[in-house]
């Protein structure tokens, strides 16, 4: 009991000096910009109550949950393809394993930009698909397309990254387990994918944020998601505080990211699997 | 870290081994062929293909091509001159310095690079009421090069120190304290002992973040600067065949970032044969 209350004193004690490092420093950031920001000769005024207003908010809020759509529907498909580009880098037939790759590679090496214009303004004009209702909301064409392009540009990276997890899971643990008399699909199951999702886990977390940070390009392909509602409010002519707008949108952004990032963080720490591999290589 | 014991174990002739690669390119070019032929099959039932006209364009790709190699060279020099100070900002003993590289790093890192630019574009420079061009100490800078670039530099230093720190940190604290106790200062001892060590680790990254970069550079669209993107799009807007354009479009990017993921490859490997086990 005692020593739980001085634990908890002193993890209270060390989050405080954490806050007040943060504060002073954040300051001392910020501080540097604006010196940064008005030395260089601007004469900007700030109109932080009129950009917060409540229906700009909601604005923001429409464009969010727009995002929100796009970024799990892409996810999802992102680990399914992936699964199956992973297998195929993994598959016991050359010239499959090659195809995948260069799957992989061609979509790794790509800017997500040109594969969303490709797909919506070049596939969108050989295959005309149509917009439908689903649980009282319309899905347009540009946001199928968007889906599809996050999925497909995602799932490069994250095929590469459950081979990986594979991988670093020993050949003599598949082996013992085939000695044992289980097939493909059970030493799968049960040997290798519980080892490997450990591995997998950090790095899928991060490229799950890639792909929310990805989805805000696609705005330019119509889909009216958080970067549009932005762009939507922040017109010089109408509303000169563009800056505010723009802060409020990252602010957003930082607002989905970081407890994402956050999360990778705490995984890899707790699952300990990247931090074997670090003991490993500096012993 | 091992040598490729695959090789010595098996031992085939040389000519085999270029017979299999050949025999293995054949096969997959093959396979893609067939793949890419369906699918053009399937969609040409929709969508008249008219690769001839589309092709008399390539004057305008090439001249955003260079626009695009020179924004992505410059901000590739400026985002890694920066992210080198950023990175001895985050290893530095004075706490506030340490914190406010943290703190810069990861608002960067933690927002898509579109919102940076819109922020820096159409936030940030109508402030500075500099629209139209940029007074740099006496030298006229077109307004978009000069915030494109800058926002793109910005953002990488803080992806590319990163990469600094991880490789300043692979260096064993002993080598700074040796060459301490041997009379050298500080920027001394970074300069002679630490970076030139650092410095292998660090390419075969830098060279990823690179691509990285020039695919980011395709964002500068949005802020008109008449690079690769926006030159496919401007064209295929006014012209009818935007599939052609786009799938042109592709191939210039891949022209650029995949001999740059091969130089990658082929320097991790060779960097990693190299130095790793002496240390440990």
């Amino acid at each position: 009991m005692d020593r739980t209350s001085t634990d908890w004193s002193r993890q209270a004690r060390s989050a405080f000096w954490f806050v007040l490092r943060l504060g002073i420093s954040g300051i001392l950031l910020l501080g540097a910009v604006f010196l940064i920001f008005w030395g260089l000769g601007s004469h900007y005024t700030f109109h932080w109550a009129e950009a917060l207003q409540f229906d700009y908010l909601m604005t923001f809020f429409i464009g969010l949950k727009v995002t929100l759509q796009l970024s799990v529907l892409g996810a999802i498909l992102a680990i399914l393809l992936g699964i199956f580009v992973a297998l195929a880098r993994l598959s016991p037939w050359g010239s499959m394993r090659d195809f995948a790759g260069v799957y992989v590679h061609t979509f790794r090496n790509l800017p997500f930009l040109v594969v969303a214009l490709l797909f919506y303004y070049g596939l969108g004009k050989a295959i005309s698909l149509h917009s439908f209702q689903f649980a009282g909301q319309t899905f347009r064409p540009e946001f199928i397309w968007g889906v599809l392009a996050l999925g497909v540009y995602e799932s490069s990276y994250l095929g590469e990254t459950f081979r990986a997890g594979i991988q670093s899971v020993h050949k003599e643990q598949v082996e013992a387990a085939r000695s044992l008399g289980m097939n493909y699909v059970q030493v799968m199951r049960y040997v290798v994918l519980p080892q490997a999702f450990r591995v997998i886990l950090p790095p899928m977390t991060s490229t799950l944020i890639a792909l929310v940070k990805e989805s805000s390009l696609l705005f330019l392909i119509g889909v009216q998601e958080l970067t549009n509602a932005a762009r939507q409010l922040a017109i010089p002519t109408r509303r000169p505080y563009y800056f505010e707008f723009y802060t409020i949108l990252a602010c957003f952004y930082l607002a989905i990211v970081v407890p994402l990032s956050i999360l990778s963080h705490w995984l890899e720490g707790r699952l300990g699997a990247s931090r074997a591999l670090k003991e490993a290589a500096h012993p | 870290m091992t040598p490729d014991l695959k090789l010595e174990v098996t031992g085939q002739p040389r000519e085999y081994r270029a017979l299999k690669l050949a025999l293995r390119v054949l096969l997959v070019s093959a396979l893609m062929a067939i793949t890419l032929a369906i699918i053009y099959w399937v969609l040409s039932q929709n969508y008249p293909f008219r690769w001839r006209p589309a092709l008399q364009h390539l004057d305008a790709f090439n001249k955003g091509l260079v626009l695009t190699l020179q924004v992505s060279a410059v901000a590739m020099i400026l985002g890694a001159a920066l992210g080198l100070l950023v990175a001895l900002a985050r290893l530095s003993p004075l706490f506030f310095l340490r914190d406010m590289g943290t703190l810069y790093v990861h608002s960067l890192r933690n927002i898509p690079f579109l919102v940076f630019i819109l922020f820096m574009y159409f936030g940030v420079a109508p402030a500075f009421q500099s629209g139209a061009a940029v007074d740099l100490f006496g030298w006229h800078i077109d307004g978009r090069l000069f915030w494109g670039i800058l926002a793109l530099s910005l953002f990488e230093a803080s992806f590319i120190s990163e990469i600094f720190r991880a490789g300043i940190q692979s260096i064993h604290p002993t080598q700074m304290e040796a060459a301490r106790s041997l009379g050298m200062n500080y920027f001394r001892a970074m300069r002679y002992v630490v970076l030139p060590q650092a410095f292998r680790v660090v390419i075969p990254p830098l060279t990823g973040e690179l691509i990285a970069l020039v695919k980011e550079s395709a964002l500068l669209m949005v802020i008109s600067l008449p690079e690769l993107t926006l030159t496919a799009r401007q064209q295929g807007s006014q012209l009818p065949f935007q599939f052609e354009f786009y799938t042109i479009l592709a191939a210039y990017y891949l022209a650029i970032t995949l001999p740059l993921a091969g130089l990658s490859y082929l320097l991790e490997r060779k960097f990693k044969i190299g130095g790793r086990e002496e240390v440990s």
